[in-house]
């Protein structure tokens, strides 16, 4: 018992000592960076969005250097390849003359990935991820490579609204344990980009945390129990985006075509053991799956013509499943 | 083993005696905690229920004593009614308060009432799903044992007041003023109005009587004025309450009216069926032309047309003669006819028929006017132009006839035309209105160089 209360205590300092860190260089956006570390902790993946130069890149860069991890970045442009992220086989020749090929391994071979501006490079680059990020391997001709842990995929994108992207398929999407959304920073916060940002040194950042660190919050986390009731509550909420369904709001019978789903329900169910961690709860309630239910699930939500012609934005489907559905003691 | 463990055995209800005894923390203050908000939960629901059923069965008593109060005629309800009502109220009482409150149910409401965020309710779950050398979940239950013995009972529910507390109380006032108190019998009025409409069917009988007895006067008036009634029967239908008699009268003028156009078969033809046929021939040649005609004898007595009236004027006797209406059916009309006329003589019997029923009744009547009246032409076409002056000259002397009429149609008003015509005007779409803008700016521009060309 008391190993549990110290590992929780570790815990909740560890994620609280990153936090801090990130937010000498990073200015607001507290959300999205508890977002971020919560993906990474539940060994997710976070996808960022954006209009450019709200600081998506400078954060994951924060990160980065805040972590004992290694850092690649991808820019995606749309001439990118797969074998471009993934490596590819390459013809070496010994100083004897023989020659055998060696897998030269891509930028995905990392513990963090920054895929910046995904949506730039096609659909077929886009998949080359997959794997690596539901598997945390990459196989190339007849030869399956491992990824070393902790893999962290932080991708960004600009709005699809924006000129030259292509959308993310939905199972790439669906790979991603959280989408955030980055706002335009408030007045303040501007004010105090300056003035950290226009002075003689910029803010640095030290490294607190490496990869086996992260790995044993990652199984901490995993311990944390869930009660039956509030889990069925985290199903029903999944269900309930999938139109035809008992707990189906009119929203979604108007304008979803496919709701989330089995990767939703374990992304609410840990990032609700997260979020019970962090506010030192040993227990997960049905307040942690609706805070983490917008992150979770708006990215899986697909809206049908009908949707996308009035422009719907699933965060106002959600929040209307949320106020409709009763919770677990209800 | 943890120490948290030791000694710690717990029982918490039927399914975990049957399943097995854990090693947990000790439950008993959340199961102790969760009981007490479960009967606190029956009382309150209990006071609910007694409250709302004694206030339904109130509600229906009121209703009869006011009734009674107010209403003339009584509904008497013995006890059998007032017990069924009795049985109606425990029986609703007793059965919703028999649904069993949960200790789940009880752990949720905790969770709200303190803030909790579903501690017991999880814990709870685990209490009865446990979970062994889980030293995740033994801290959770211990922390929740915790929370529980620092919580209150009564605090977290308290006994509450019923929400139809103020319509019972209020039903149980009436009832007593009711009782205890007399009610004015504000519909007595009301009542006897509706008593005095119950009498007017045998005043109804006996105005269908008295028009009987016109008939009959009408067939043996010697003078032909039917409408007429006897003296007796004026006076009848001149003692009856004002409004009835108002309708009736109306109504037995409609039925004369009606009479005469369709007389009752049994009734004309008794008495005129001989004179019918006497005056077959007198009646074919009385037997109306147009169609059209046929209102205006219809109404020979009010407004005859000129040979009716020539022929009153001429003769002094009545008799009914056979005419056919366009639908074929014969109708029996009364037309004055000259008593020197050679081709009334058949007519004249049965004016003598009809003067004996008439010397029975000893009528006393005046005598006989007459009525010239002028037909108005009819309209076979309307001039398709007619000057603007003389439409008005036309519009005035209707409006001055006060015969005008003027449908009334609505009118909209500003408001919704103007709303219509801009829900129907189309906008210029805002991705094009720079185009639209740009557009006329170049065309100003070209104009301006124009006009300085030409200066």
């Amino acid at each position: 018992m008391i190993e549990v209360e110290q590992s929780i205590d570790s815990f909740r300092g560890r994620f609280q000592t990153v936090r801090d860190e990130i937010g000498k260089v990073i200015v607001g956006n507290d959300e999205v960076i508890a977002g971020i570390l919560t993906a990474l902790l539940a060994g997710g993946h976070a996808l960022l969005e954006g209009i450019p130069g709200l600081g998506k890149t400078k954060m994951v860069h924060t990160l980065a250097d805040v972590l004992h991890l290694d850092f690649h970045r991808i820019q995606f442009t749309p001439d990118l390849m797969p074998a471009d992220i993934v490596g590819t086989n390459v013809v070496h020749e010994t100083p004897d003359g023989a020659r055998h090929l060696d897998f030269q391994p891509g930028p995905i071979f990392t513990n963090i990935v920054l895929a910046d501006e995904i949506n730039r490079a096609t659909p077929k680059t886009q998949s080359a991820l997959l794997e690596a990020m539901q598997e945390n391997s990459v196989s190339v001709g007849r030869e399956t490579y491992a990824l070393e842990q902790p893999f962290f995929v932080l991708a960004t994108q600009n709005p699809l609204e924006m000129e030259g992207t292509y959308p993310l398929p939905e199972a790439q999407l669906d790979r991603f344990l959280f989408k955030l959304k980055l706002d335009f920073p408030s007045v303040d916060n501007l004010h105090e980009i300056m003035e950290r940002t226009t002075q003689a040194e910029e803010p640095t950042v030290t490294r607190v945390l490496d990869g086996e660190q992260i790995i044993e919050m990652r199984k901490t986390a995993r311990s944390v129990p869930i009660s039956k009731p509030v889990q069925d509550y985290a199903i029903r909420l999944t269900l309930a985006t999938h139109p035809g369904r008992e707990d189906a709001v009119e929203e979604t019978e108007q304008y979803v075509r496919y709701g989330a789903g089995p990767r939703a329900i374990q992304a609410l169910v840990l990032a609700g053991k997260i979020r019970a961690l962090l506010h030192d709860r040993v227990h997960v309630a049905a307040e942690d799956i609706r805070a983490t239910l917008l992150p979770a699930l708006r990215h899986r939500v697909l809206l049908n013509f009908e949707g996308e012609a009035d422009r719907v934005d699933t965060d106002t489907i959600l929040s209307a499943i949320l106020e409709s559905l009763p919770g677990p003691g209800e | 083993m943890n120490s948290v463990y030791q000694g710690h055995y717990a029982r918490v209800g039927r399914p975990l005696e049957r399943s097995v005894l854990s090693l947990m923390p000790d439950t008993t203050p959340i199961l102790r905690l969760l009981r007490d908000l479960v009967r606190r939960a029956r009382t309150n629901r209990l006071i609910q229920e007694f409250v709302d059923s004694a206030g339904g069965a109130l509600a229906v008593w009121l209703f009869m004593a006011l009734w009674n109060a107010t209403m003339p005629r009584q509904v008497v309800l013995g006890w059998p009614f007032f017990m069924l009502v009795g049985v109606v109220a425990v029986v609703r009482t007793v059965a919703r308060c028999a649904r069993p409150v949960q200790l789940r149910q009880a752990a949720s409401r905790a969770d709200d009432a303190a803030g909790l965020t579903d501690e017991l309710t999880s814990a709870y779950w685990f209490v009865r799903n446990p979970q062994e050398d889980d030293d995740w979940v033994g801290l959770h239950v211990e922390r929740a044992a915790d929370t529980a013995r620092g919580l209150d009972g009564s605090k977290l529910l308290p006994v509450c007041r019923p929400q139809r507390l103020g319509l019972a109380t209020g039903c149980l006032a009436g009832l007593m003023a009711v009782v205890f108190f007399p009610v004015p019998r504000v519909f007595e009025d009301v009542v006897d109005r509706l008593s005095d409409m119950t009498l007017s069917e045998e005043f109804v009988d006996q105005s269908m009587e008295a028009l009987s007895a016109l008939e009959e006067a009408a067939d043996a008036d010697p003078d032909g004025n039917e409408s007429q009634p006897p003296v007796g029967d004026e006076q009848l239908l001149m003692s009856q309450p004002d409004a009835e008699g108002e309708r009736t009268e109306n109504a037995i003028e409609e039925d004369s009216v009606l009479e005469e156009q369709q007389p009752d078969p049994e009734g004309a033809f008794t008495e005129g069926e001989e004179a019918g046929e006497e005056a077959g021939e007198e009646g074919e040649q009385n037997q109306v032309d147009n169609p059209e005609d046929l209102p205006a004898e219809t109404e020979g007595e009010k407004a005859p047309d000129p040979n009716a009236s020539q022929q009153e004027g001429q003769g002094e006797s009545t008799e009914e003669s056979g005419t056919t209406l366009p639908g074929g059916d014969e109708v029996f009309l009364q037309q004055g006819t000259d008593e020197a006329d050679p081709t009334q003589l058949g007519e004249e019997e049965v004016g003598h028929a009809t003067r004996e029923g008439g010397e029975e009744q000893e009528l006393v009547q005046g005598e006989l006017s007459t009525l010239e009246v002028e037909l108005q032409r009819e309209i076979l076409a309307i001039p398709e132009e007619e000057d603007e002056e003389e439409l008005e000259e036309q519009e005035e002397l209707v409006i001055e006839a006060e015969a005008s009429q003027l449908k009334f149609q609505t009118v909209e008003s500003l408001s919704e035309f103007a709303e219509q015509e801009l829900m129907q005007t189309e906008t210029v779409p805002w991705s094009y209105r720079d185009l639209v803008r740009g557009y006329f700016q170049t065309m100003r521009k070209r104009d301006n160089q124009k006009e300085d060309e030409g200066r």
